[in-house]
């Protein structure tokens, strides 16, 4: 290996501050080559402070490090989403695994190391997806029994009258398609611009706006014909909740 | 509720208290949900509750049991000698020097001259040793419950069954880690949650840097040294041995830059170097681009050392400047054709092309994945590259190259990212 071989090692190393892999370190000149060796830098940077694109390359480069640091920083924007698409607080944590698991399979497709996030929430849809059809096999196969699938507000929620809002929001929901519901909860509830809703469903921006509006069309009219929900809702106040 | 603004308001209330009752709170139960996660990624496979189950209550009957029959003895605690270098029993039982340590179960310790550690706990399934200073071999025996950990300065390293050598400098505060046998875990500062070596591997650790070295471990790595037996006087062999000539350079940018290996025969007489590696790890990769116009690109490009044209391209790469990334790849590939680096330029030069729209680029950056692979068949990116032809033969339609692609990698890549795409291509054509 040449002194430039090394250089080279060392400014591709240390610009990313991340590890590199370096599997073959073999020279053709170097007689003193260590053949096949493997070498693994683990710089002196504090992982939990560096950027998502340090953090992806360095799970991509094999620090071990880098998978809690990553699960660390985003697992909570997994477990909200799945949480505010399903309408559960618990028992999500299954879905959750999947989606991590899904994030390494596929982090090397990344092109843009910034966009974890975005990344993530589509990896996260894209399980949703499948989680809602199975729940509407289940549903079809066991006809139309329903699903235990009500939130669990108990616990999280002091106002009874307010749980039995988010439970009638959440039926509404349950008669919707699963990228209605998908795009409608990105957009109303976890509050994402259009495009990044468009992003997250691999749809264009155009058809993401369609989808969100036959949506909350359908939703309005339901919340109209809800008298239950409409009893509470007259009594909100305008700054409320 | 029939205005518009009586909707919004109503959709904007429940939408409120949906986020005010999902939230992003995780309880212990889903905190502890990584480690379920590590298991799965690390290829582990996931305990089997109704196994965990069955051997939970098999333990429990067998502890009626024994309880039963008055049985609760608990093991005895291992025992152990320290013997210095002249085979005779030390005065000081829980510390050695250039001497061994024996202990009843037949595990052992040998200490290097100068070097000093101490047995600070024992019990029935192994012992903790502290390395002061200088190096040692241990041999831990693999017994079922085996428990035996060192530490060294900030550092732990716990064990099972295993061989290795470690070494402590206090003064520089490094720990270097030979494994022979076995696998250990490294704690300490930078190691996260703990950093798994392998046997086979070389670790360093440097305590006043953080920074840590995990490679594989090379023909010139301390020999084993020769662990005492009763039949044989305990000097063991741990004359200090030079660590292995290619790892301090890449500690040390000052030190790779002095030259210490041979350069390339294919590389001019080394230029002076700009610095500018020094420059990205700082990450000033706009200094590095300023600095390249003001001294004349075409200079630099025919000028400027193998380390500042990569540092160069890789700052361009990451100011998005591809035309000027790809113009210092090429430059690289032309002028250092036989380094490291220049064979890797093909593969940057590669993902340059596929950020561009259009066949063209597409066909291009494919063959500079094939160049890449011819020149580099066990590269570092050799994976990706063959993935990413796998994907460009597919958007360009073409299945047959696709089919053939997706096979090579499945023969080398069978568990890497683009396997599950490969082998729906395979089947696809079966």
């Amino acid at each position: 290996m040449s002194a430039s071989d090394v250089a080279s090692f060392l400014s591709r190393f240390l610009a990313g501050r991340v590890p590199l892999l370096l599997e073959d370190m073999r020279s053709e000149t170097d007689t003193q080559a260590r053949k096949g060796a493997k070498i693994l830098v683990l710089p002196a940077a504090d992982l939990s402070t560096i950027d998502d694109a340090g953090l992806v390359r360095a799970v991509l480069h094999g620090d071990p490090r880098a998978p809690r640091v990553l699960w660390d920083r985003h697992a909570r924007l997994v477990y909200r989403i799945l949480r505010r698409s399903l309408g559960q607080q618990n028992d999500v944590e299954d879905l959750v695994q999947e989606v991590f698991l899904s994030l390494w399979k596929r982090l090397p497709t990344l092109r843009d190391p910034r966009a974890l996030p975005a990344f993530l929430v589509t990896i996260t849809t894209l399980t949703l997806r499948h989680e809602l059809r199975r729940r509407w096999v289940r549903r079809y196969m066991t006809l139309g029994a329903k699903e235990d699938i009500g939130p669990d507000l108990q616990a999280v929620h002091p106002d009874p009258e307010a749980r039995q809002a988010v439970s009638r929001l959440y039926a509404i929901l349950d008669r919707l398609g699963r990228e209605e519901r998908i795009a409608f909860v990105l957009r109303y509830i976890e509050g994402m611009e259009l495009t990044e809703v468009a992003t997250a469903l691999e749809l264009s921006l155009a058809t993401a706006k369609r989808r969100l509006a036959h949506a909350r069309a359908r939703v309005d009219y339901h919340i109209a014909r809800d008298a239950g929900l409409a009893a509470y809702l007259s009594g909100i106040d305008e700054e409320s909740p | 509720m029939n205005k518009p603004q009586d909707s919004d308001r109503a959709l904007r209330h429940l939408c409120e208290l949906a986020r005010a009752v999902f939230t992003e709170d995780l309880s212990p139960r889903e905190q502890a949900e990584w480690s379920r996660l590590e298991v799965k990624l690390s290829g582990q496979p996931r305990p089997r509750r109704t196994l965990a189950v069955g051997l939970g209550l098999a333990a429990a009957a067998a502890a009626v049991v024994l309880l039963a029959l008055g049985w609760h003895q608990t093991p005895p605690s291992l025992g152990f000698r320290v013997v210095d270098e002249a085979g005779v029993p030390h005065a000081a039982p829980d510390l050695a020097s250039a001497g061994h340590i024996d202990f009843s179960d037949g595990s052992q310790v040998a200490l290097a001259a100068e070097a000093r550690a101490s047995v600070t706990a024992i019990d029935a399934r192994g012992a903790h040793i502290r390395l002061e200073r200088g190096r040692l071999s241990a041999h831990f025996v693999q017994l079922p419950k085996a428990s035996w950990s060192l530490a060294a300065g900030p550092y732990q390293v716990l064990v099972t069954g295993t061989a290795f050598d470690v070494s402590w400098a206090p003064d520089t505060r490094d720990l270097e880690l030979w494994l022979r046998h076995g696998s250990v875990l490294v704690k300490g500062p930078n190691a996260g949650q703990g950093l798994a070596v392998a046997a086979g591997q070389h670790l360093l650790a440097s305590a006043a840097s953080g920074q840590i070295v995990l490679d594989s471990m090379v023909p010139s790595a301390p020999p084993a040294p020769p662990i005492a037996t009763a039949a044989q006087p305990p000097v063991p062999d741990l004359a200090p041995t030079p660590s292995p000539p290619s790892e301090r350079p890449l500690l040390s940018p000052r030190e790779s830059s002095r030259g210490r290996l041979a350069p390339s025969p294919s590389a001019r007489a080394p230029e002076p170097s700009l610095a500018w590696p020094r420059s990205l790890a700082r990450g000033d990769f706009q200094q590095i681009l300023d600095d390249a116009t003001h001294r004349g690109l075409d200079e630099v490009l025919s000028g400027a050392a193998s380390a500042d044209l990569a540092a160069l391209a890789d700052a361009a790469r990451y100011r998005r400047k591809n035309d000027l990334a790809r113009q210092a790849l090429l430059a690289q590939r032309q002028r250092f054709p036989h380094t490291l680096a220049g064979r890797d330029a093909a593969f940057f030069l590669g993902t340059l092309d596929e950020s561009r729209a259009g066949r063209e680029a597409r066909t291009s950056a494919l063959e500079w994945y094939g160049r890449y692979l011819a020149e580099n068949p066990a590269g570092s990116y050799a994976g990706q590259a063959l993935g990413r032809r796998l994907a460009l033969f597919e958007s360009l339609h073409d299945r047959a190259a696709a089919r053939e692609t997706a096979a090579s990698y499945l023969d080398k890549f069978p568990t890497g990212p683009y396997a599950t795409k490969a082998r729906r291509m395979v089947e696809s054509s079966q």
